[in-house]
């Protein structure tokens, strides 16, 4: 069964006199488990169509399915419970609340989710250590390097046990090592947990760890490949 | 609750200077509030206890006869007076009260002359009622001079230039309306916070008052009575009235109504004063949330991403805002009732503006005081205001999409 599926999408944005396809006829499904880029230049669409995947925007046309339940035309409330439950989001810019520690951002999302405290501290603590950061758990953002805020959102993205995270350029913001590092841990954990990574980038470093790759232009998804390794 | 709670706390935080200006702002804005509250209500219950001390008492009695017309011959009657009295002894309301003979005269010197009010009183008793023995501000209160002292006003002192010992001439009619006219010479001068009352009030014994209208005994026309509590004043009036027959008992309020519209009209103007600084400070508060809610931008997109509802988000700013502004009230209402308690016993002179007070009838010594009422009806004002202040910017952040705002740069 499909994590993902989507049939048809299109996106249409109106410029004036001019209508701009963001996204093409786009269709495709993505099975529980894959580690797969979504890559591009440049207005290829990839953000758009990361966010009709991740129920931010809503197509012009087109369904998307996960997990067999249609999300188009779901109500905002609907899709605000469906995000928190289902989808885990790692940002480019961290995005880490930074008034809260490592520990209380990975448990923010549990706590919208109505998990108890002991819940939260044990999911927190195992999640923090898996990535690396048990030991900067009480920190706050700004006492931590950039490669660790990302990993703190990467603990963030699953700590609700989402059905698969979008990642939308993870690592734009890292240098080398920060990078290989963040993307070590997230391959380790598609390996031994099988947490289904949704990577929206152009970043040749995340590409080349992929096991597949969608690659669109002009809104359209040009190329479908599969990579073993 | 609780990590919202937190979080909006610590936002509130974030940016230390953005929030101390806020802070100092509610703080002074609480504090300049409520300061001129006091100012203002000391001022005027300095003017109404001055009033009803110097002159007014809590209740006055009259006959029926006296108040249709102020006349020498509408005074009491022997048997209104032994029923009054009968009344009096009786209520434990009454602390104390006097007999007041009055007729409206003139008084005239070498310098002029001005319409008078002459009270005849019984000093001793009425030291008891009224305080314009210890408003002396020159001179004695009936213990000097045996034959016709007069107490005079300090205004009525300048205009005719009286001094003490100088004598004025004071000039009515007798019971049989035939136009008398005796020399007083001056023991006291009083000053009250009312030029008016200074200007037109002289106070003689009962015993001359009577001597010179012609009678063998005195003409009462008024009782000043003083109760344990002002408050009592309306209901303890109504009781004397129906328990006298012909006669009328008004409580202060009746007698000056100017007095009491005086107080009711500034209390309201005061509270618009309050509103319109508390909504002055509402507009920083916007201002400052709003600004907040922008930089956030960003955040505000990740939380609604990964699945805060909005209701969480708008009860979050909600929260934010009010720790905004409630966090400095405490500051703001400690430092309001230390300086109101501190000049509400050492008191503020404005001497330098001390004539134009005492034009208006108050006195240039201040003595700021304030009802608890006050501190709580501003606390509540606050909170109110930066509840209502706080929907804009919430308003604001729902408006967000989370798909633009979490790529906000």
């Amino acid at each position: 069964m499909s994590v993902i599926r989507t049939e048809n999408l299109i996106k249409t944005y109106t410029q004036g006199e001019y209508k701009i396809n963001a996204v093409n006829d786009v269709s495709f499904e993505i099975e529980k488990g894959e580690f797969t880029v979504i890559c591009g230049p440049s207005g290829s669409g990839k953000t758009t169509l990361l966010n009709i995947m991740g129920g931010l925007d809503s197509p012009t046309s087109g369904k998307v399915f996960i997990n067999d339940n249609e999300i188009t035309g779901l109500s905002e409330n609907k899709l605000i419970d469906f995000r928190l439950k289902n989808i885990g989001f790692v940002f480019q810019a961290y995005n880490l609340i930074p008034v809260l520690t490592a520990k209380e951002n990975v448990g923010f999302v549990m706590l919208m989710q109505g998990k108890s405290k002991a819940e939260r501290n044990k999911r927190t603590e195992e999640l923090l250590k898996s990535v690396g950061l048990e030991k900067e758990m009480n920190k706050k953002p700004g006492q931590m390097s950039g490669g660790q805020q990302q990993r703190v959102a990467v603990a963030r993205a699953l700590a609700s046990r989402p059905q698969f995270i979008l990642a939308d350029e993870p690592t734009a913001n890292l240098d080398s090592a920060s990078t290989k590092n963040l993307l070590d841990i997230m391959a380790k954990m598609n390996e031994e947990e099988g947490i289904t990574f949704i990577f929206s980038t152009h970043d040749q470093r995340v590409i080349d760890r992929a096991r597949r790759i969608l690659t669109f232009e002009d809104g359209k998804l040009i190329s479908d490949e599969s990579i073993k390794k | 609750m609780n990590t919202i709670i937190k979080i909006a706390w610590r936002n509130v935080w974030r940016n230390k200077l953005r929030s101390g200006v806020v802070f100092t702002s509610v703080v002074l804005g609480i504090w300049a509030g409520l300061f001129v509250l006091a100012i203002s209500y000391g001022m005027l219950e300095q003017q109404k206890r001055g009033m009803l001390e110097s002159q007014l008492s809590h209740i006055q009695i009259h006959s029926n006869n006296y108040l249709e017309d102020v006349k020498l011959n509408h005074q009491f009657s022997d048997s209104q007076l032994n029923q009054i009295e009968t009344v009096l002894s009786k209520n434990k309301d009454i602390v104390n009260y006097s007999k007041r003979s009055i007729s409206e005269g003139t008084g005239t010197t070498a310098h002029g002359f001005s319409n008078l009010k002459v009270i005849g009183v019984t000093p001793e008793i009425e030291k008891q009622v009224t305080s314009i023995h210890s408003r002396l501000i020159e001179g004695t209160y009936f213990t000097k001079y045996k034959n016709r002292p007069v107490i005079i006003g300090r205004q009525l002192a300048e205009e005719l230039h009286l001094e003490i010992g100088k004598t004025m001439n004071i000039s009515f009619q007798d019971k049989d309306r035939n136009f008398i006219q005796a020399g007083f010479k001056v023991e006291g001068i009083f000053g009250t916070p009312s030029q008016s009352f200074d200007k037109s009030n002289v106070f003689i014994k009962t015993e001359d008052f009577t001597e010179l209208i012609a009678s063998q005994t005195p003409y009462i026309h008024e009782y000043a009575i003083n109760l344990n509590e002002v408050e009592k004043s309306t209901k303890i009036a109504r009781l004397i009235t129906k328990k006298i027959k012909g006669s009328t008992a008004q409580n202060w309020a009746i007698i000056a109504p100017e007095l009491s519209f005086m107080n009711e009209t500034s209390e309201a103007s005061l509270m618009i004063i309050l509103v319109i600084i508390v909504f002055a400070l509402t507009f920083g508060i916007v201002n400052t949330m709003l600004m907040a809610i922008l930089e956030r931008k960003r955040e505000l997109g990740m939380m609604l991403c990964v699945g805060m509802n909005k209701q969480k988000v708008f009860l979050m700013i909600v929260i934010e805002t009010l720790f905004l502004a409630i966090a400095a009230a405490p500051i703001g209402l400690l430092i309001s009732w230390g300086s109101i308690t501190y000049f509400g016993n050492v008191g503020i002179d404005l001497d330098s503006v001390g004539d134009a007070l005492y034009k208006a009838g108050h006195d240039s010594m201040v003595f700021p005081e304030i009802e608890s009422s006050a501190y709580i009806n501003i606390t509540v004002m606050i909170i109110t205001a930066s509840l209502l202040a706080s929907i804009i910017p919430a308003r604001k952040a729902l408006k967000y999409n989370p798909a633009e705002a979490v790529r906000a740069v």
